[in-house]
């Protein structure tokens, strides 16, 4: 999902249900990380950076109760109360004497409702969508040699790029085969013409990052369903590799393994070695897109 | 025959008062303290409580595999709701409900002792609550 979109969405939600119940004073949300995606006044006050961080390190301590759900503050001036929807935590500063009740029933109705929408409208996870623009390339490239053994190390853009231009040269002798069986109609079209690019799943997962000294920086983790759903839907045994593209365009090629953390597993993240963070300009909490790296793009 | 012995009811000593030893008040108070939240326990629904003084703490968990988890987060709740409430200047805080997916968390501090009290979600902590203060 779009951090941007998001944010404003969000914003104005807050927005909306503060003038709904004039008893919150403030408001914001935050990651699991502890980033603060929104609030209501645009801006990141240190009040709120600083209560942010207070709060994730609760979360993280919290998971000794099967993660944080909600937790209300009760002071004499006025109650804080917390509350998780889906993987943010809406942070909500009320009156005193505020109606409880009504403020969960609406902000449980309304915040998660909305994150359902954006996430159906930005990021359909069943339906397919393209990784990059595949605008065909009309010149040859400037490099004749057709096939270029592939480094399992990290690529960045420009050499996917020159990558993607061999392949697409490439490809004009293997789809002449079935074009002439089409002239056959006796023949039964059972060759199997290269998986589309349009037809490779991708998803938007939140950057995680993570580092040590046996981490190597060109093999990221992902969710193991995430991996087996993939692997089902392209007809693989496993996924070796994946593509990450960032939203400012940068991309990489690493090798994919699962998540050895059972506490992060099925959170929608993607642990990036922190090297591989730098290379690719992405911080902790950030989406990016993957997909898995099918045979015929791996060379 | 022999007559069953009596149990003899919990008694607090009250000693003099010295410049040197902790107030007398105050350890009435602890004494208090552990009493309720030992009736407290002994409902339904609670796991049990940690109550952490300046000098000492008492822990009683059904599950001792869990109290250095529990104890963590119990000290990691207070600090961190001090915290936020300095900085949106909530005043004094008279307690905090931590819900998990699993349980619950009523945390508040009676003097200088922290106390947190743990229990499944459907106890109602309000009643928790009202028999500590």
């Amino acid at each position: 999902m779009n951090e941007e979109i998001l944010s404003l969405a969000l914003r104005n939600a807050l927005i909306e249900i503060k003038n709904a119940l004039p008893d919150i004073n403030w408001s914001f949300i935050l990651t699991n990380d502890g980033t603060v995606i929104t609030t209501e006044e645009n801006t990141v006050d240190p009040n709120i950076a600083k209560a942010s961080s207070s709060f994730q390190s609760l979360a993280e301590k919290a998971g000794a109760i099967g993660g944080l759900d909600n937790m209300l503050i009760t002071g004499e001036k006025g109650k804080v109360y917390v509350s998780s929807i889906n993987d943010l935590y809406l942070v909500a500063g009320l009156a005193k004497n505020a109606d409880l009740v009504y403020f969960r029933t609406i902000t449980g109705a309304v915040l998660p409702t909305l994150l359902k929408v954006l996430d159906s409208v930005t990021s359909p996870t069943l339906t397919p969508t393209p990784f990059k623009p595949t605008t065909p390339i009309p010149y040859p490239p400037a490099k004749p040699t057709l096939a270029r053994p592939v480094p399992s190390e990290l690529r960045i853009e420009e050499e996917e790029e020159e990558k993607a231009t061999e392949e697409e040269y490439a490809q004009p002798e293997e789809t002449e085969e079935p074009e002439t069986e089409k002239l056959e109609p006796s023949k039964p079209q059972r060759i199997e013409a290269p998986r589309p690019l349009e037809n490779v799943p991708s998803q938007q997962l939140i950057v995680d990052r993570f580092s040590g000294f046996m981490v190597k920086a060109d093999t990221v983790q992902l969710d193991a369903d995430i991996l087996k759903r993939w692997g089902a839907l392209l007809d693989l045994k496993e996924i070796g590799e994946v593509d990450i593209e960032t939203f400012s365009g940068k991309t990489a090629r690493c090798k994919a393994k699962l998540i050895n953390d059972s506490k992060l597993e099925g959170r929608g993240l993607i642990r990036i070695p922190e090297k591989t963070c730098q290379l690719l300009d992405v911080r902790r909490g950030e989406l990016v897109r993957v997909k898995p790296v099918t045979p015929d793009e791996s060379g | 025959m022999k007559m069953p012995l009596k149990k003899k009811p919990l008694q607090v000593e009250v000693e003099e008062q010295v410049d040197w030893a902790p107030k007398v008040e105050e350890k009435r108070e602890i004494a208090d303290l552990r009493a309720a939240c030992e009736r407290i326990k002994s409902r339904e629904g609670i796991i049990g409580y940690i109550i952490r003084g300046p000098t000492s703490a008492s822990v009683d968990i059904k599950d001792p595999s869990k109290i250095i988890d529990y104890a963590a987060l119990s000290a990691e709740a207070i600090e961190s709701c001090e915290s936020v409430s300095n900085t949106f200047d909530l005043g004094k805080i008279s307690n905090i409900v931590l819900e998990g997916k699993n349980l619950k968390i009523l945390s508040l501090t009676k003097g200088e002792q922290q106390l947190s009290i743990f229990m499944e979600k459907n106890v109602d902590h309000s009643n928790v609550y009202r028999e500590i203060e």
